[in-house]
C-alpha cells in the first residue's frame, strides 16, 4: 500500500519558523492518521455519563491533574 | 512472624497463582495468550496497567524514599497524567488499527525491520534488566528482615510468577493481577490506619516543621533530582516512553473488548495515579513522626546487620555510635516537645525559634545516621547492596503490626512482586516471539500453535534470565530510583524513534536508526560524565527529554543529508513477517 502525498507537503522538509514547525508537526500527525484503516471505535462515545466526546475527557483529566497540581502547592505552603 | 501470619501469606501467594492456572489452563489462541482476553472490560485494563507500574520497590522503597527525603517524589508522576492522554490520543489508537501484538512492530510497517529490531532490542535490555531487580528488591529486604535465604526467596519468587504467566499469558496476568491489587490495597490501607492510630495529634505540622512534607518545588534547578520542572518535563517524556512505547504497558491496553475500553484504563490511571503515591508517600513521612516520638528508634533500619556487626570485631565502634544517636534522639525530643508548647501558645516568634532548634537537632542526628551507614558500609559490603532508607517501612510493618496483619503485609510485597514481574515476562515473551523469533523465521507467522509454544519458552527464559539476574546484583541507590534511572538512560532513544515516526512522516529507516544509536550514546555520555563529575550531574529525569530531543533532531538533520527520499507510510509494510489483524 503506498500513499500519496497531500497537497502542500514538499518532499523535503524545511521548516521556517517556530510555528511553522509545529503545523508541519500536527499535519504530519492528521495525515499519517488519516491514511490509517478506519477503526469505527474511534467514533465510539467515551460511555461515561457527562461527557460526549474524548475531547472532553482528557479535558477533563487535565483539568483534574491541574487541580491536583494545585492542592499539593496549597499543602506544600500550609505546612512549611 | 507466627502460624497466622505464614497462613494469610502462603495461602494469599498460592491462592492467587493457582487461581490464575487454572482458570487459563486451556489459553493456546496466540491472539489471547499475548493480548488477553477479547472481553477484558476497562476496569480490568486499568487495575493491570497499575499493577505492572508499581512493584515491590513502589511499596517497600517509596514509604523509606519519603521518609528520608520527604515527599518531592510525588513530582516524579506529574507529567504522567500528561503524557497518557498523549498516550490515548495518538499511541492507542494506532496500535489498534493496525493490529499489532508489539509496540516495535508498528516499527516494522513505518520504517523497516532493523529499526523495528533496535526498537525491541532497546525494550528487551533495559526491561530484562529492570525485571531482574523488580525480582531483586523485595526478596533482599524479605530474606535479610526475616531471616531467609535469599536465593531461595528469589527463586520462589520468580517460579511463582513464571508457573502461571508461562500457562495463561496475557490473560493470567490479567486475571491474577486484579487479585494481587486487592491485596495490596487492603495491606496498604491497613497499615497507614494502624499508623494513624499510633500517632500523636498535630503529627502533620511535626512533619512540616522537620521539611518531609514539601511537594512542590518550583526552584528551576537542573540539579535537583525531584522539582515541578523536571516532574512535569521530565516526568512526561519517561511516562510517555513508559505507557507509549515498553511492551509491559503496551501489552496491557492493546487488547481488550473495544479501544474505549483501553482509553479508559488509561485514563483511570491518569486521575489515581498521583492520589495513590501520594497516599504512599505521606505515609513515608508520617512514619518519620512515628519514628520521632518512639525511644526506641534504630540507628540503622537494617537491625540485622547492625546486630552483626555491633557483636563483631569492631563493636566498640557501632556501640559508640549508638549511644551517641540515642544522646542525639533523646535531645531531638525535647526540642519536639519545646516546639509543640510554643506552637500552642500562639507566639510566633519562639515557634520559629524553637523550630530552628529542632532543625539543628535533626541534622545534628542526621549527620550520625550518615556516618553509621558509612561505618556499617566499611565494614560490611553486604550493607552495600541495599539503601537503610528501605528497611523502614518493613521495620514498621514486623515491629509495629499485628499478627496476620503482618502476613497480609509481606502477602503485599510478594503480590506486588508478583503482577509487576508477570506482566514484564509476558512482554518480554511476546516480544521475543514476535519482533525476534518470527523475523527470522517469518514462515512460521501462521503457524499458532507454534508461536504460542515458543511465546512460552521465551517467558520462562525471561522469567529464568531475571532469576540469575538477581541471585547476581547489587545497588548503590534507592531501588526506586534504581528503576528509574535505568528506564531514563533505556527510553529516551526509544521514544525519540516513536515520535520521529508518528510525527515526522518524511524521516525514513536508515536515519531513524542511526540517529537512536547517537541518540542512546549522547545520553549515555551524559549520564557517565554526571556520574564520573557528580559536580555536575543532573537528575536523571532530565535525560529523557534530552535524549528524546537528540533522537528526533539527529533524525531530521540525517534524513535532510540522505536527501528526501519518500519514507513508508503507517500501514504500509517494507518487510517483516505478515501481521494478522484483530483489531
Amino acid at each position: 500500500m503506498v500513499f500519496s502525498l497531500p497537497d502542500g507537503f514538499s518532499p523535503v522538509w524545511r521548516p521556517r519558523s517556530a510555528i511553522a514547525c509545529a503545523r508541519r508537526v500536527r499535519d504530519n500527525a492528521t495525515y499519517l492518521m488519516s491514511k490509517l484503516p478506519r477503526d469505527p471505535s474511534d467514533d465510539e462515545a467515551p460511555g461515561v455519563p457527562i461527557f460526549r466526546t474524548w475531547r472532553g475527557v482528557y479535558l477533563f483529566v487535565a483539568a483534574c491533574f491541574a487541580a491536583m497540581v494545585i492542592a499539593l502547592t496549597v499543602f506544600t505552603r500550609f505546612y512549611a | 512472624m507466627n502460624a497466622l501470619d505464614w497462613f494469610v501469606l502462603l495461602g494469599t501467594m498460592i491462592g492467587i497463582a493457582a487461581y490464575g492456572t487454572w482458570r487459563t489452563r486451556h489459553t493456546d489462541n496466540l491472539n489471547t495468550y499475548l493480548k488477553g482476553n477479547r472481553s477484558t472490560k476497562w476496569g480490568t485494563i486499568g487495575i493491570s496497567v497499575m499493577a505492572t507500574q508499581a512493584s515491590t520497590i513502589t511499596y517497600l522503597s517509596l514509604p523509606g524514599q519519603a521518609y528520608e527525603n520527604g515527599i518531592a517524589f510525588i513530582q516524579n508522576y506529574f507529567g504522567l497524567p500528561l503524557a497518557l492522554i498523549v498516550v490515548c490520543a495518538v499511541f492507542l489508537p494506532i496500535y489498534r488499527k493496525l493490529g499489532v501484538y508489539t509496540a516495535y512492530e508498528y516499527l516494522g510497517q513505518r520504517f523497516d525491520q532493523k529499526t523495528r529490531l533496535l526498537g525491541a532490542a532497546l525494550f528487551l535490555l533495559q526491561r530484562g534488566i529492570q525485571a531482574g531487580i523488580t525480582i531483586y528488591a523485595p526478596a533482599i529486604i524479605l530474606a535479610t528482615v526475616l531471616g531467609w535465604r535469599l536465593d531461595l526467596t528469589i527463586i520462589f519468587t520468580g517460579l511463582l510468577a513464571i508457573v502461571y504467566t508461562v500457562t495463561g499469558g496475557s490473560a493470567a496476568v490479567n486475571l491474577t493481577q486484579r487479585w494481587q491489587v486487592a491485596v495490596i490495597f487492603g495491606g496498604m490501607i491497613t497499615a497507614f490506619v494502624v499508623l494513624l492510630v499510633k500517632l500523636p495529634p498535630d503529627s502533620a505540622y511535626l512533619a512540616g516543621a522537620m521539611g518531609k512534607l514539601q511537594a512542590v518545588d518550583f526552584t528551576p534547578n537542573l540539579k535537583l533530582r525531584y522539582t515541578f520542572w523536571s516532574g512535569v518535563l521530565g516526568g512526561f517524556f519517561l511516562s510517555l516512553s513508559y505507557f507509549g512505547t515498553d511492551q509491559s504497558q503496551v501489552q496491557r491496553y492493546i487488547g481488550g473488548a473495544a479501544l474505549r475500553e483501553g482509553r479508559l484504563g488509561l485514563m483511570f490511571n491518569a486521575l489515581f495515579k498521583i492520589p495513590m503515591q501520594f497516599f504512599i508517600v505521606m505515609l513515608g513521612a508520617l512514619l518519620f513522626v512515628f519514628y520521632q516520638f518512639r525511644p526506641d528508634t534504630p540507628l540503622i533500619f537494617n537491625q540485622t546487620e547492625w546486630q552483626r556487626q555491633v557483636q563483631g570485631p569492631q563493636g566498640e565502634t557501632f556501640r559508640a555510635l549508638d549511644a551517641k544517636h540515642r544522646e542525639l534522639h533523646t535531645d531531638k525530643q525535647a526540642k519536639i516537645r519545646a516546639w509543640v508548647a510554643a506552637r500552642d501558645t500562639g507566639d510566633a516568634t519562639a515557634e520559629a525559634s524553637a523550630r530552628t532548634a529542632l532543625v539543628t537537632a535533626q541534622k545534628a542526628s542526621e549527620a550520625v545516621r550518615k556516618e553509621a551507614r558509612a561505618t556499617l558500609e566499611k565494614a560490611s559490603p553486604d550493607a552495600k547492596k541495599t539503601r537503610d532508607s528501605d528497611y523502614v517501612f518493613i521495620t514498621f510493618i514486623l515491629t509495629q503490626l499485628p499478627h496476620g496483619a503482618i502476613g497480609l503485609l509481606i502477602a503485599v510485597m510478594f503480590a506486588s512482586a508478583l503482577s509487576s514481574k508477570a506482566g514484564e515476562l509476558n512482554a518480554l515473551g511476546t516480544t521475543s516471539t514476535i519482533d525476534i523469533w518470527r523475523a527470522f523465521r517469518p514462515l512460521a507467522a501462521a503457524d499458532e500453535p507454534r508461536n504460542v509454544r515458543n511465546a512460552k519458552w521465551f517467558t520462562a527464559l525471561w522469567g529464568l534470565f531475571a532469576i540469575g539476574f538477581a541471585l547476581f546484583v547489587s545497588f548503590a541507590e534507592n531501588l526506586i530510583e534504581a528503576l528509574n534511572t535505568v528506564a531514563s538512560i533505556f527510553y529516551p532513544a526509544l521514544l525519540g524513534v516513536f515520535v520521529v515516526a508518528f510525527f515526522f512522516k518524511r524521516v525514513g529507516g536508515s536515519a531513524v536508526f542511526s540517529a537512536a544509536i547517537a541518540a542512546q550514546a549522547v545520553v549515555v555520555a551524559i549520564f557517565a560524565y554526571g556520574k564520573f563529575f557528580p559536580k555536575h550531574e543532573i537528575g536523571y529525569l532530565w535525560l529523557n527529554p534530552i535524549g528524546c530531543a537528540a533522537c528526533v533532531i539527529f533524525s531530521l538533520v540525517l534524513q535532510a543529508m540522505l536527501g528526501g527520499g519518500s519514507a513508508p507510510a503507517a500501514g504500509e509494510r517494507t518487510s517483516g513477517p505478515p501481521v494478522p489483524t484483530t483489531a
